[in-house]
């Protein structure tokens, strides 16, 4: 019985690791490819590098005008996922404390229709809005439609969270003269750290990601995100390796350390959004 | 643990949001005036020299680049949004661009009357006159020299004879011609080559001539029904596997690194690739795209890059002053010594034809160029057919399609993209 | 008086939602409405006035041969893609939520390229599935005494291609969601089994699956909108080629757009619309199903 089990220990780990290699693979591809020359990547692919050289790194960081599409990313990213937690927590709240009423569940269910569908299908009437509204090229444009698109999501998160809140410490708030919106900001949103820590975790990944947003309504060179510049110099496949591939790097490190810096809370974070959905 | 983050988090928030609502500092109002096009930033950094010398420090030109493939999007979104560089350049696409109102009128500049007729071809409409060419393209078929001597093969002069060269050379075990059609437009430079030699020109089939593409261009006649014939007889190349379902894997580079390699005996292309060639040492020349009789022969060309004034521009007068730049005979000289064989329209620039293009110099010289997808733009955007035109011609190489299939495609989308 | 404390207290919680609501609803509900008018208009790049047009736009989609294969591509995308990411990831989890050694490692690694960018994962796969020389994937083929294989040059290969991409980066995704539900599942449910003489195939069919359902219901889900989404990953590799045999809706309607054709890209939002409310309509039909047989 023990043997059969440390076979069947072996026999698991064996398919772990494979799985393991296929998918580091790519990525250490990814990584070793940027340190070689492409004659080198072509005939020795999965060898270590030679030599370590940030050259081709810094000649990629000049081309993406790096600096600041990270900035023009991290702008987008942060104010949307503020903007997210911030109305989407006041929704989801006022749904749950009120979710007899009859307006309560119109409202609900017509944000809930978010979920269900892709707001790519109205990308042209999008278009057509943002440019009769003035705000093509602008950041806020994306800002705006990335809060539209992910709020109903973090409504739902919102709202069923709350219920786990019971309303007697509000009660106790209210009582003491507070109304509605101080009992929410001082109670109640400080005891909805993890679904905001949740939905900050699941929109930064989501929003930092968009590329179709930035495609579409950002158009002048000042103003793109990290993935246009990607793009912009990738666009064609092209054998000049050395160039390329650090910009391939540039282009997802950010994530990338931010992942391995709080890799538990990333997971936990996509766990627990998605159990209680 | 989830205090900490959560205070992070939020004070991030809060801290971009400031950020936001101050703005980025503005970036600095120079004179800088921008343009964009599809040459690599090192082929064009002659070109970018001599305006900027041109202009004597009074306003400094800034390249972007965007991919060849990706332009036509590009550019049209920006335009469409208002937005845009203050110079537009563009090609075949040019005269959609003045239907749209993306360029402004310069009718009447005195600049202009440096250039001859024929390089307003995309530019202008009807008397009106918006933007000025940068130098005349051509393209034609690049062939090897060595491989052909090893094998003791002649330039072919018709297509049969063409297709009898592919055969000695395949049965060498030499790859006749390379081709990198993932992304490449080199096939269909190909067909449209042998069209313009054997349909458009020299066939008595097609009383109408180069006024075909103007009358399929209004919608008064097809492709599917009058090109058969001829497309069929160029698929030749690809029922005998000289253009073959492997190539639609690789890339145009990967294909014009393998033609100077040696591993294929000729490539589809034209002068914006000489200096490769030269630059590797090869042995090499230029024929032209292939006729039934190998009399009259045409190439595929015409005025490359267009630049106009970008009419949302916000400096009208620097523009202008660019656009002048352009025109120069300075700027223009940078153009043509950047493509080596191409020609100018504009007087007093000297281009030169070297030894390799000696198989096609008296063509170039009877002014024998035209070019298919110009004739058609002028009730469309042509660049969208010619895309279309691109990518449905994968599916006739991979055997997806038969020729009636290609054509009839061809003809779907015209009809979904003419003016009127 | 007490019908009117009632209202009262309402006000502040209705006011509390007007902020998303009216995000919500200007950037999202309102572009949807605009989408829908306009595929009646002819609104291109290159016509100075848009009129009205009736029904020309759609007549133009179903004559458009390309509209078929780019949906039928989008479903496919979407279902296979689904089932082969909830395939490996509901296996993977199982093992992953026992007290294995190392278990968190794996966890990390397989998460990985989850938060890797689409656009990105699409160019770095098109360099590896290169049948040029320096693939490297057909290096390993070939060097296995195989024949090259044309992954992205072949409308097939091209589209399963473009799915299994989709799977490598997404499955450590569904496996997070699997292993969250898992955690849920009580113990004592597997030890009462183990008692009553139950193997370990048993207790996978009877305990496990049925206790995972709501993370089927939600990978099925997301994994199928997101499907429905795919854009980035083919403008990056096979950008819809060869000859429009890769394309998605949207994709297609990208092209339509740069082309112009607003007017006639509204059509496709709209067929999109359409093929995506068939697909919820699908799968709520399926949970109800699968709802019934488990009570």
């Amino acid at each position: 019985m023990k043997r059969k089990k440390r076979i069947y220990n072996l026999l698991l780990y064996f398919l772990l690791g494979i799985l393991a290699i296929l998918v580091l693979v790519p990525v250490y591809y990814l990584i070793v490819t940027t340190f070689k020359s492409g004659t080198e990547a072509a005939l020795h692919p999965m060898a270590l590098p030679t030599s370590i050289s940030l050259g081709s790194y810094k000649e990629a960081f000049v081309k993406m005008q790096y600096p600041r599409a990270f900035l023009n990313t991290l702008i987008i990213t942060g104010v949307s996922v503020g903007g997210i937690i911030i109305t989407a927590s006041m929704c989801g709240y006022a749904l749950n404390r009120r979710e007899k009423a009859k307006w309560s569940k119109g409202v609900f269910l017509l944000i809930l229709s978010g979920i269900m569908f892709p707001y790519q299908m109205s990308i042209l009437g999008l278009y057509r809005l943002i440019r009769d509204l003035h705000l093509m090229n602008k950041l806020t444009a994306v800002i705006l439609v990335d809060i539209a698109v992910n709020l109903p999501f973090a409504v739902f998160l919102f709202k069923s969270f709350v219920s786990t809140i019971p309303v007697e410490l509000e009660e106790a708030a209210r009582i003491d003269g507070a109304g509605v919106y101080k009992t929410f900001w001082m109670i109640t949103f400080p005891l909805l750290k993890p679904t905001i820590a949740t939905v900050a975790i699941l929109n930064t990944l989501t929003i930092w990601n968009d590329f179709m947003g930035p495609l579409y309504f950002l158009q002048s060179r000042e103003k793109d995100v990290i993935l246009q510049e990607v793009y912009r110099n990738i666009g064609q496949f092209s054998t000049d390796w050395t160039s390329l591939f650090p910009m391939m790097v540039l282009g997802v490190l950010p994530l990338l350390i931010f992942y391995l810096a709080m890799q538990k809370m990333v997971i936990g974070g996509v766990m627990s959004g998605s159990v209680k959905g | 643990m989830s205090r900490r983050i959560m205070r992070t988090v939020l004070g991030a928030a809060a801290a971009l949001t400031m950020t936001a609502a101050i703005g980025l500092p503005a970036m600095a109002e120079g004179k800088t005036i921008t343009f964009m096009c599809w040459y690599d930033e090192d082929d064009v950094a002659g070109v970018i020299d001599a305006l900027n010398e041109e202009l004597g420090g009074e306003y400094e030109v800034e390249y972007s680049y965007v991919a060849q493939s990706d332009f036509n999007n590009v550019l049209s979104t920006q335009l469409a949004a208002g937005e845009g560089p203050d110079i537009v350049a563009d090609g075949t696409n040019y005269p959609a661009r003045i239907k749209a109102g993306n360029v402004l009128e310069i009718t009447g500049e005195d600049f202009l009357e440096e250039f001859n007729e024929a390089g307003f071809a995309l530019c202008s409409d009807g008397d009106q006159i918006y933007g000025i060419p940068s130098y005349g393209w051509f393209s034609g078929i690049w062939y090897n020299k060595d491989i052909f001597e090893a094998n003791g093969v002649e330039v072919p002069a018709t297509f049969d004879e063409f297709v009898a060269v592919c055969d000695t050379l395949a049965q060498a075990g030499v790859q006749p011609m390379s081709f990198g059609l993932a992304d490449g437009d080199s096939a269909l430079h190909s067909v449209l080559g042998y069209l313009e030699n054997s349909f458009y020109h020299n066939n008595d089939a097609n009383p109408d001539g180069t006024d075909f593409d103007v009358k399929f261009a209004y919608g008064e006649a097809n492709m599917n029904g009058s090109l058969n014939d001829v497309v069929t007889k160029w698929s030749t190349l690809i029922e005998k596997g000289y253009i073959n379902a492997d190539m639609l894997g690789i890339s145009n580079d990967q294909a014009v690194a393998d033609f100077i390699a040696g591993n294929a005996a000729m490539l589809n292309g034209g002068p914006w690739q000489y200096t490769n060639f030269a630059d590797a040492g090869m042995n090499f020349g230029m024929m032209s795209h292939l006729s039934e009789s190998g009399e009259n022969k045409y190439m595929v060309g015409g005025p490359a890059v267009n630049f106009g004034i970008n009419a949302n521009t916000k400096d009208p007068e620097g523009a202008m002053k660019v656009l002048k730049a352009f025109g120069s005979v300075a700027v223009q000289q940078a153009f043509v010594d950047a493509n080596v064989g191409g020609f100018s329209y504009r007087s007093g620039v000297e281009a030169s034809m070297p030894e390799e293009y000696d198989g096609i110099k008296d063509i170039i010289n009877a002014g024998n160029i035209a070019c298919t997808w110009d004739r058609w733009s002028v009730n469309m955007p042509s660049q969208s057919l010619f895309d279309e035109a691109k990518a449905q011609l994968q599916g006739l190489i991979s055997g997806d399609y038969t020729v009636e299939d290609y054509l009839q495609t061809l003809d779907d989308m015209a009809a979904n993209i003419r003016f009127e | 008086m007490k019908k009117k404390n009632k209202t009262d207290r309402s006000a502040p919680y209705i006011m509390m939602t007007v902020p998303a609501l009216v995000i919500f609803i200007t950037f999202f509900i309102l572009p949807l409405i605009f989408t829908a008018r306009y595929s009646f208009y002819n609104w291109t790049n290159y016509t100075k006035e848009i009129t009205f047009s009736g029904l020309d736009n759609y007549k133009k989609l179903i004559s458009d041969r390309t509209l078929s294969k780019g949906i039928a591509n989008t479903l496919q995308y979407a279902i296979i893609n689904v089932l082969l990411q909830s395939l490996i990831a509901l296996p993977v989890s199982v093992a992953l939520n026992s007290k294995l050694k190392g278990r968190n490692i794996f966890r990390a690694v397989y998460f990985t390229p989850a938060v890797l960018s689409t656009l990105v994962v699409g160019y770095l796969w098109k360099y590896l599935l290169s049948a040029s020389d320096y693939g490297f994937v057909n290096q390993i083929i070939t060097g296995l005494g195989f024949e090259k294989v044309n992954f992205l040059g072949n409308g097939k290969t091209g589209l399963w291609s473009i799915i299994l991409i989709e799977v490598w980066q997404w499955f450590g995704w569904a496996m997070v969601i699997y292993l969250g539900n898992l955690q849920s599942i009580s113990d004592d449910l597997y030890e009462a089994a183990a008692m009553d003489g139950a193997n370990a195939w048993d207790r996978f069919w009877h305990i496990t699956i049925p206790g995972l359902a709501p993370a089927i219901k939600i990978n099925l889900v997301t994994g199928m909108i997101s499907g429905l989404k795919v854009f980035d990953i083919v403008l990056s590799t096979t950008n819809g080629g060869p000859a429009h045999q890769t394309e998605t809706i949207l994709t297609l309607m990208f092209s339509k757009f740069s082309d112009g054709n607003y007017g006639y890209a509204s059509a496709f939002g709209m067929v999109f619309l359409a093929v995506s409310m068939l697909l919820a309509v699908v799968l709520l039909g399926i949970f109800r199903q699968w709802e019934r047989r488990l009570e």
